[in-house]
């Protein structure tokens, strides 16, 4: 995405809304790199709420609250 | 002759470190581009011992970032042509080649080893590998994909399992690479396993993540 970090001003809004808010932030939509049209989060993207894989959570759905980490990176699989 | 080549290290971390390395074993799992770096770093480094374990053949596209092989090489066996390249360097070093796919090794009875670095090329054989770990051992993982990767270190009960870092993750291969991203991610792991054999793992619920193109490298924290 190009970008290394960013600070997003939210309390208990979804990831989905937070991923929104940063979209607008930098103007630069992302979105749809992550999920599908049906929500769910696309191969090979890997989202982190405080170093918790966000699958184990809510999925897009998972809340995020005032001072969270999320960390957003596609994993390298080769060897 | 062996003390001679590492004259330089033992300058830097000194004699004891040094032994350390000696007397340490290392199961290197895939000897692809990753494996082939860690394995070469480690020798150099002065481990003792290596487990290769691999069951491809080496193909004219491995040659961009598989550094132990050459033209000659083709058809070949990864795992005994890495067993020769690498023996070349250090000729006192112990090598243990095991021709298989990771998935037949829980029928194995798999030789002593203190670490595993896991240098495969897709998760569902990520997460076989880490079956095999014995508590209080480590697992340095590594992935590289175009000019991205990761690394962290993995401890039963310690960490949470690859499995749960990277629950269901399915990455289509061949992924596109290239070989500056594998020498770098390559070298990090060393220094990682090295880090683990020195009893001071840095990346312990941990994950570098390192970006070449704008030279980023972040560490992001892992919750048990």
């Amino acid at each position: 995405m190009g970008i290394n970090e960013i600070e997003v001003e939210a309390a208990s809004v979804s990831i989905y809304e937070l991923i929104l808010k940063a979209e607008k932030l930098i103007s630069k939509k992302f979105l749809d790199q992550l999920i599908d049209e049906k929500r769910q989060i696309l191969q090979g993207t890997l989202i982190l709420i405080n170093g918790r894989n966000i699958v184990h959570l809510d999925k897009i759905n998972s809340i995020v609250q005032d001072g969270d980490e999320i960390c957003i990176f596609p994993p390298g699989g080769g060897g | 002759m062996t003390r001679k080549i590492f004259q330089r290290n033992i300058q830097f971390w000194g004699e004891e470190k040094q032994q350390i390395l000696a007397d340490s074993t290392i199961l290197i799992a895939g000897v692809g581009g990753l494996g082939c770096t860690v394995a070469e770093i480690l020798t150099r480094s002065g481990i003792g011992k290596l487990i290769l374990i691999d069951n491809d053949e080496i193909e004219i596209s491995n040659l961009n970032r598989q550094i132990l092989y050459d033209q000659s090489d083709i058809g070949k066996p990864k795992v005994e042509i890495a067993e020769l390249k690498l023996q070349a360097i250090n000729l006192e070093l112990e090598i243990e080649i095991l021709n298989h796919d990771v998935s037949e090794l829980k029928n194995l009875h798999l030789p002593y080893f203190d670490g595993i670095a896991d240098c495969l090329d897709n998760f569902e054989a990520r997460f076989e590998l880490e079956k095999l770990l014995p508590p209080e051992h480590f697992l340095v993982h590594g992935g590289v994909q175009n000019d991205f990767g990761q690394i962290t270190t993995i401890k039963p009960g310690k960490t949470q399992t690859l499995k749960e870092i990277f629950p269901g993750l399915h990455i289509p291969v061949p992924v596109s690479i290239v070989p500056q991203t594998v020498l770098a991610i390559g070298s990090l792991m060393v220094q990682e396993i090295i880090n683990n054999l020195f009893g001071k793992p840095k990346l312990l619920n941990k994950m570098l993540i390192l970006e070449l193109a704008d030279f980023s490298m972040f560490k992001v924290e892992l919750k048990k």
